[in-house]
Parts: structure tokens; sequence; C-alpha cells
């Protein structure tokens, strides 16, 4: 099988993009007549990326000098980010999106970033995702709230700065720019403090991209609220793009783990203990998705320090359930999700929707037996066997705040009566469509699956973490 | 001799830096990013990156720079006006300074160097070996590139989208 073939689905993505911001600028008049089709269009293109990458990633390689490279770590992050954005489209309500073709090409160029990401062999390609994955973000944004957009864009920026500091030092003390090279040279490298202040730089610049950009996105704007699929793009694809890059790098640079790990788990601690808290402060359907999503992280990056093959591998199923719930979910909840008054009696007039939404939720605050659940209880796990008990009680905190918050706004969906038109203010319900029913399905029996079939899934994200080379 | 040109011009860039924030015009802080990158030129050369060196010249002190002054020009060079500061900033700044170069100095002490491994000195920074990595190892992240100005040149187009309502 010749290498391009190996690109096939990340071409079949971004084909995808182009054709879509195409057809809306050189053929108005077919947009115009097909609009109502084209989110169809991006979900089946999506999914024949996934089926394509299913059969072709499941072959072991390294291709371009060893710049992208096949192996169970990319397949399964792939997967995930691939069902995540066709979850996420299809469930969208796309009546409250300012634009379809920028609101489907984007998404899909953020998940070609994570794709490249996570397939990414050295330094460049991971940094190339990365910001592909941001900038999407940072368009979305832009095409209602410039304002949101530029600060996310500043954020960003002032993380990349951070980061390549990072990796300019670690380049310098590897001698190499190839993850696997920087993993092989710093065996024998002493992990001191001026090393570790670079690569706690780094990773510290990748988990802020990760956990906090999606705080700056609360429902403050009111009715000027960005999109839900802009929040779905920033809290799940961009975010999901960091974490990956997080994981490949704090493997490379593993060897000096005893240094920066100490560091790391402060980080993690704040997160999960400031998501949980944060999820609670707030009644915002919205803003409460994105500190759910940020506690999640906080395990995720608890995850990082572990550096051995079980943690690592749990991490690396804990992204997956965390990338289609925090992709999904705020599409879900669709433009009522800025305020608690707009969704309430939800789960009596969009029964699927409610439903998709709650177990998102549910599934980012870690509640039994969804998918989050399953992640961050082989995440404790590992903790616990390597010794943070401390660390480990700080997540179990945050997580019992987090479900605190997201049983809270299930209430709210189903146990509340639907306000009266007026009383819900402009505000409308998402439009009920055939397509977003089957989407809000979906999303349901993924999240759903995810946790029956937790068994099997972490099996092979325990490969993805064989793959990266940790025993 | 390498040492006192390095010297010379990393001051000189260093002095465009603090140039580019402080002038409250913005055509001399533009003039001071042309001398920050005519140096940053040298400093490449200095590394035997002869093409990354005209480059350098070309695009970024060439036309990025002639582009940033036509759009300056074409917008009115109004002066900053107002102090534009927060309360604290310029102690916070300093204290942010300090940490960063002492930080920055604890960094360079204690880094070792490694020599890239399979560099031919005599290939290296021409224009020969930067084509071959472009397009052998970094073809896949160079072909992204290209994806990522689109998506960039979308989202600037969006920003600087004036409010109609």
């Amino acid at each position: 099988m010749t290498k391009y073939v190996l690109l096939l689905p990340e071409a079949l993505v971004v084909a995808g993009a182009v054709f879509m911001l195409l057809l809306a600028r050189f053929a108005p008049s077919r947009y115009r007549r097909w609009r109502t089709s084209l989110p169809v269009l991006a979900v089946l293109i999506l999914l024949a990326a996934l089926a394509v990458e299913l059969r072709v990633g499941a072959d072991v390689g390294s291709y371009f000098g060893g710049a992208l490279l096949v192996d169970r770590f990319g397949l399964f992050v792939k997967a995930a980010v691939l069902l995540a954005t066709a979850v996420g489209i299809a469930v969208a309500d796309w009546g409250a999106e300012d634009s379809i073709s920028i609101g489907l090409a984007m998404p899909m160029l953020a998940a070609f970033g994570v794709m490249v990401v996570a397939s990414g062999g050295d330094f460049l390609s991971v940094w190339a995702g990365l910001e592909l994955a941001g900038a999407a973000g940072v368009v979305m944004l832009a095409t209602r709230r410039p304002d949101s957009a530029l600060r996310l864009l500043l954020l960003g920026t002032a993380a990349s700065a951070l980061m390549l500091i990072g990796l300019a030092y670690v380049y310098a003390t590897a001698g190499t720019a190839d993850l696997g090279g920087v993993h092989g040279a710093l065996l024998g490298v002493a992990p001191t403090l001026p090393l570790a202040v670079p690569v706690l730089v780094l990773l510290g610049a990748l988990i802020y991209r990760a956990s906090l950009a999606p705080l700056q996105l609360g429902a403050a704007h009111g009715l000027a609220a960005p999109s839900p699929m802009s929040i779905g793009l920033v809290t799940g694809l961009a975010a999901a793009a960091a974490v990956v890059a997080a994981v490949k790098v704090s493997v490379a640079v593993g060897a000096v783990s005893v240094a920066f790990s100490p560091y790391v788990e402060i980080v993690a601690a704040l997160a999960m203990a400031g998501g949980g808290a944060g999820a609670l402060a707030v009644r915002s359907p919205r803003t409460r998705i994105a500190f759910l999503a940020a506690g999640q992280t906080g395990w995720v990056i608890a995850g990082l320090g572990t550096q051995f093959r079980g943690g690592i591998g749990a991490t690396i199923f804990l992204l997956g359930a965390l990338v289609v719930a925090a992709t999904a979910a705020p599409a879900a909840a669709g433009a009522a999700g800025i305020s608690e008054l707009a969704v309430s009696g939800l789960g009596t007039l969009r029964r699927a929707r409610a439903a998709a939404l709650s177990l998102a939720m549910l599934s980012l605050a870690g509640a039994p037996p969804l998918a989050g659940f399953f992640g961050e209880f082989t995440i404790g796990a590992a903790l616990a066997r390597s010794g943070h008990f401390e660390l480990l009680a700080v997540g179990l905190l945050g997580s019992l705040l987090s479900l605190v918050a997201a049983i809270g706004t299930v209430r709210v969906l189903y146990l509340q009566n639907p306000p009266e038109e007026g009383r819900r203010g402009l505000v409308a319900l998402p439009v009920w469509t055939r397509f977003s029913a089957l989407g809000a399905i979906a999303l349901c029996v993924v999240i759903a699956g995810y946790g029956v079939f937790a068994n099997p899934i972490s099996s092979l994200a325990d490969q993805g973490a064989a793959a990266l080379g940790l025993r | 001799m390498a040492i006192a040109v390095f010297i010379v011009f990393g001051l000189l860039a260093i002095a465009g830096g603090v140039g580019v924030i402080t002038f409250h015009q913005p055509i001399r802080s533009v003039l001071s990013l042309v001398v920050v990158m005519l140096s940053l030129s040298v400093l490449f050369l200095l590394l035997s990156a002869q093409f990354v060196f005209v480059v350098q010249i070309i695009v970024y002190a060439g036309a990025v720079m002639v582009l940033f002054l036509f759009v300056i020009a074409l917008l009115g060079p109004a002066r900053e006006t107002g102090p534009g500061r927060l309360r604290f900033q310029t102690g916070l700044s300093s204290l942010f300074v300090l940490a960063f170069f002492g930080l920055l100095y604890a960094m360079l002490q204690g880094v070792q160097y490694r020599q890239p491994d399979h560099t031919d000195l005599n290939v290296f920074g021409t224009v020969q070996s930067i084509a071959v990595g472009l397009f052998t190892t970094y073809l896949y992240p160079f072909e992204l590139t290209s994806v990522l100005l689109l998506v960039a040149a979308i989202g600037a187009i969006y920003l600087s989208r004036r409010d109609e309502s």
C-alpha cells in the first residue's frame, strides 16, 4: 500500500471542507438550493473518511522520513475525532449558525488539524496541526463575535510563543526535532531544573490551550453569544489538538518526567477542581459544558504525569470520550444553551436532543456507566498505582462537583416545565429535523456504546500507548 | 569576527524590538521592525543559513514590511493617543521581564547543546538542502501549511469585516 493511500482520509476531509467553501463562493444559487443537504453530505464525507481510516490505518509504518506515523495511537485519535465531528455536525441546529459553509468547513479543517497532530512524527507536524485547529476555531468565532475571536487569537498566539520557546530548548538539547529521536536523545540526559523549565513551558502552553481557552466562551454575550458549533469546535476539537500534542510531547520528553511531573500534577489538580467548581458556580448550560470539559481535561493531564503504558493508555481512552462529548454537547444544546430558562423542559419538547445533551454532560462529569466514567476510573487506577493519592483525591472532588452541576442541568431539562414562549425570551428552541434527531440519537449511541464497549476500546487505547514507545 | 558581528546585530535587533513597542507613531514602529528583520537576517547568515538570510530580506524586510507601510499609510498614520496603560503596568512588566531574563539565564546555563545528527555542513542552509527537506521529509506539514494559510485568510476577512448593523 503506498503512502498516498494512507493520506486518503485526510484528503477526503480537506476536499470536503474546500468544496463547502468554494460552493458558497462560486455557485451561490446551487449553495442556496443544496444548503439543507450540505450537513448530510459533510457527515457522509466524514464517515467515509472514518471507514477508510479504519481500513488503512490498521497498518503500521513510518513515511516521509518519519514525519508521518501510521500507528494505533493515530488510528485511535483519528477515529475519535472523525466520529466526534460527524456527530457534532449531525446534531447541530443549523438554524442557529451564521454560515453553513463556514460552519461545516471549519470543523472539518479542525478535525484535519487534530489528525495531523495525531500522525505527526516531528515538532513541525505537531505545531502545524495544532495551529490549524486553533485557527479554525478563531474563524468560527469570528463569524459572529470578532471580539471573542480576537481574544482567542491573542491567547492562542501567546500559547504558541511559549510552546515555540519550549520546543527550541528541547531541540537544542536533543539535537533533533523528531519525536522518536527526542525520546532517545533525552534518555541519557540528567533531569535538571534548567531542562525541566522549558519542558514545563512547552507542556504548560499546550495545557493552557487545552483547558483555559474554553473558559473564554461564557454566556456573557447574551443573545449575541458565539454560535453553538463554534463553541463545540473550540471546546472540543481545538482543545483535543492541544491534548493530543501534549500526550505526544510528554511521552517524547518522558525521560525527564521526574523533573516536570510535580508541576503538571499541580496544573491537573487546578483544572480538575477548578472545572468542577466552575461548573457548579454557573447556570448557563453552555458555560457549564465548557467548565465540565476543562475539568475532564484535568483528568487527561493527570494521566500524562503517570508516564507508563497503563496510565497513558487510560489518558488516550478518556481523550476519545472527551472529544466526542465536548464537541457535540454545545451543538446539541443549540442556541438555547445560553441560559437555563431557555432549555427548561427540553426533555418534553425535543426528546432526542435533550437525551443527547444529558448523556454528553454526564459523560463529561464522569457519571457511571458512561464513557467519561470509565476513562476517569482507569486514570484514577493508574494514579493510585503510581502513588498519586493526593491527586486522585482532588480529582474525585472535582468529579463530584461536576456531577452535581451536570445533574442540575439534567433536572432543568426533564423536571421543569417548558416556559411560555414569551418568557423564553428571544432564544428559539432548536429546530426539529429528521437529520438532527438522527444525529442526537447517534450521539446517545456513541456515548453509551463507548461505555458499554469500554474494554475493547480501552485495549485499543492501550495499543496506542504502546505505539508511542511506552511499556 | 563572527562574535563581534553577532553582538552588533544582536544588540541592533533588541534595539529595534524596543523601538517597535516604545514609538507612538506606527510608521516608526514599522521601520523599527524592519531593523529587527534585517538584523535577524544577518544572524541567520552567521548560522550558515544562506537561503533563510535571503528569504528574510526579500519576504519579511521587503514584501511584508512594505505591505505594512502601505496599509498604515492608507489608513492614516495616526499617533497613539492617551496613556493606554493599566495601573501597575510598569511595575508588573518590569517584574515579568526580570523573571523572564532570570529564567532565560538559568536555562542557558543548564542546556547541553547537541549537534544535529547527519548534518553535512557543506550543504547545510543551501537552497538545495532546504528544497530536499521540504519535498521529502517535511512534505506533509509543508502542504498542510497551504490549508493553514487558507484558514488564516478567511479568518482575516471575517475579523476585518465591519459590523453593518
